[in-house]
């Protein structure tokens, strides 16, 4: 067990005019599960396989503990990886698959036997030890590739989307049997998925990169509640954070016409901001903009309700998530509050202020 | 064994008794006045819009380009149990059928090179060739295909380009070089043009077969702490087994029916089975029977291979193609 540490890592693929991982800097904990999060080609993978010692670094170091294992081969750097496509041997059984790692580092059969035995005894698949991969589901598998890495007792466990090839129930329930492995084990994970609800749920703390560059890191709430920047208020939370561009009149940015006030901003600067508010901020039914239905979606325990409203002579959309039932349906008239956290961001994209915001009405 | 030629695997067989069956239900779906389940029954192998006429003629028509590839081939075997005389005679379908000839061309030994001898130099040349072949060509594909080189596209053609060349055309630089070295006549020398002969297309068959191994798995076996030959022995290899007995197959058949290099550079004494096959031919006193005999005695080895291997080599030859 260890940390881990990205200094200036950096990696550039020959022939592309911008690095995938550009001058990453990220502190891992010992026993800290860190999820890196992402679109695709944001660099999450290439920042693990850098850790994997998959692909070189072209710049910074990479630090295992006290060790600098930036030119350290893959197998001597003491990481164990689960691939999205579990990357099990097929010639091998589960047992040899999860003791190939340990056959490899010569350890006597008899202890091989036994972790091996642990580990399929922890991941429930003792009945399966002598089958071939092909003869799995594929939640049997990912525990197979799961228990491959778990035999290794590794300083850090590597994730690559471990999840993604499962059904959306199995994905759900594996998820927290997996932090819940994570805890127990206390072994270092840094974990890549494009999924933003994984990466909130099991994260100790998230990563999120955006283009090769580290956006921000902190814990799932922190992300949720201070998003640093556009995009991270964009990409975390589902439906997304409403953010609207709004002009600035009289230092008070103004939404459909309404002064937003913002308790933790002072006069807000420039001409124009964004605005920033998460559905479950928005209150509908009562409130000085008027707005029109365009669609409802009814989740059953809640309803997530788009709202057209009139903005600076343009129909912009907005969603409010509302406590089920909800009567109004497509076309209605509404009216729109805003009751709970406002965010302002610059129209560069960092954020100005978050606090507790209102719509004043009188401008 | 003869395979219709050009057309879908079942449709030549299916064609037949299902032509037949056609007829009747065509019949009873008309009576019935149905006209759009008309030709289209359940269970059917026709493709959505394809005609049952049509494909019943392309059935016929493989059929018989499949029996006029085969007839030559039949009339080996059949001449190869008849004595020489009915052998030459008008062609008849009855006959006494033996073994004679059989025994005849394996047991007496018309010139100096008796059956045995070219069948142990065969034997030899062919396996000894195609296990250095495969010895250098997996290296080889494994820097093509899984740890590219730089220029691995200039690297590949170079291989292939040495096919290029006329085999006679390489002849005499090859007679010199054998008789410098006093490999003419040896099986040494069979053995060195074997190999490289088939070389080129062993490595790009292998190329490609090990271009089929996942990525992640050579990566995982790296983290796992696998090295370059834990990596091929423990993955790569066990993975790619049908495409490597396919590529040892085409070597040895390839190696097995060489007839050029082995009639130029080989003295009597020393030669293969293909040599061994034109020895039955005499100027003196009929040879067709014999020399059919032999013919099939050549080719027996290649088909009983070719029909154990048939599975695993059509995988193997497919393995690109299909996940």
């Amino acid at each position: 067990m260890a940390t881990v540490r990205f200094d200036g890592a950096t990696r550039l693929y020959p022939g592309t005019p911008r690095p995938a991982v550009n001058e990453l800097d990220l502190s891992i904990a010992d026993g800290e599960l860190l999820v890196l999060v992402g679109p695709s080609g944001s660099g999450k993978s290439t920042a693990l396989r850098m850790l994997a010692g998959l692909e070189p670094l072209d710049s910074g170091a990479i630090r295992i503990g006290d060790r600098d294992v930036s030119n350290v081969r893959p197998r001597d750097r003491d990481i164990a990886m689960v691939f999205q496509n579990y990357a099990l041997y097929p010639q091998l059984s589960v047992a040899e698959n999860m003791g190939f790692a340990l056959k490899q580092a010569g350890v006597p059969k008899p202890e091989r036997w036994e972790r091996v035995r642990e580990a399929a005894r922890i991941l429930d698949l003792e009945p399966y030890l002598d089958r071939k991969p092909k003869n799995l589901s594929g939640g049997q598998r990912q525990r197979v590739a799961m228990g491959r890495a778990i035999v290794r007792r590794p300083q850090v466990y590597l994730m690559d989307e471990p999840l993604s090839n499962l059904d959306a129930k199995l994905r759900v329930q594996t998820r927290t049997e997996l932090s819940e492995l994570q805890a127990r084990l206390a072994v270092t994970t840094v974990y890549v998925t494009h999924d933003q609800v994984e990466a909130m749920t099991m994260g100790h703390r998230v990563a999120v990169l955006k283009d090769g560059v580290l956006q921000q890191c902190d814990a799932p709430g922190v992300l949720y509640h201070a998003p640093v920047n556009l995009f991270v208020a964009g990409f975390i939370g589902s439906p997304a954070m409403n953010l609207i561009d709004c002009g600035v009149t009289d230092g008070q940015a103004r939404l459909a016409g309404v002064a937003v006030s913002v308790a933790d901003a002072g006069p807000a600067p420039g001409d124009r901001v964004v605005v920033g508010f998460r559905p479950e901020s928005v209150r509908l039914g009562a409130g000085p903009i008027s707005g029109r239905i365009r669609t409802v979606e009814d989740l059953g325990s809640e309803v997530f309700v788009h709202v057209l409203v009139e903005h600076e002579g343009a129909t912009s959309s907005i969603v409010a998530k509302v406590p089920a039932p909800f009567a109004g349906r497509t076309g209605d008239s509404i009216a729109v509050e805003l009751a709970g956290v406002v965010h302002l961001f610059e129209s560069a994209g960092s954020r100005l202020a978050s606090g507790a915001g209102g719509l004043n009405a009188v401008g | 064994m003869a395979v219709p030629i050009g057309s879908s695997p079942t449709s030549g067989a299916a064609a037949a008794p299902a032509a037949a069956a056609m007829s009747g239900d065509a019949a009873a779906s008309n009576r019935s006045g149905t006209s759009a389940g008309a030709g289209r029954r359940r269970g059917s192998n026709l493709g959505i819009g394809e005609h049952r006429g049509v494909h019943v003629a392309l059935g016929l028509l493989a059929w018989l380009v499949a029996v006029v590839f085969f007839f030559p081939i039949l009339w080996v075997v059949l001449s190869s149990f008849k004595d020489e005389l009915t052998a030459v005679g008008d062609p008849t379908l009855t006959f006494d059928a033996s073994l004679g000839r059989y025994r005849e061309v394996t047991e007496t030994t018309p010139g100096i090179l008796s059956f045995g001898r070219a069948f142990s130099t065969s034997a030899f040349v062919v396996l000894v060739s195609t296990a250095i072949v495969l010895i250098m060509a997996i290296p080889a594909a494994y820097a093509l295909a899984i740890r590219p080189v730089r220029k691995w596209r200039d690297v590949l053609l170079f291989f292939i380009s040495t096919k290029f060349l006329p085999m006679v055309a390489s002849i005499l630089p090859l007679y010199i070089l054998a008789k410098e070295f006093n490999l003419l006549g040896t099986r040494t020398v069979l053995v060195i043009l074997y190999t490289a002969m088939n070389l080129p297309l062993a490595v790009w068959m292998l190329r490609s077969f090990f271009q089929e191994v996942p990525r992640e798995l050579i990566e995982a076996a790296e983290i796992d702490g696998a090295g370059l030959r834990g990596q091929l022995t423990s993955v790569i290899l066990p993975i790619a087994v049908p495409g490597i007995a396919a590529t040892a197959l085409l070597c040895m058949i390839f190696a097995w029916n060489e007839y050029f290099f082995a009639l130029q550079l080989n003295s009597a004494g020393n030669q293969t089975i293909p040599i061994w096959v034109t020895t039955n031919i005499s100027e003196k006193e009929n040879f067709l029977a014999k020399l059919s005999a032999a013919s099939v005695i050549a080719s027996l080895p290649v088909v009983v291979a070719g029909w154990v291997a048939q599975k695993r080599m059509i995988r193997g030859l497919a393995m690109g193609a299909i996940k």
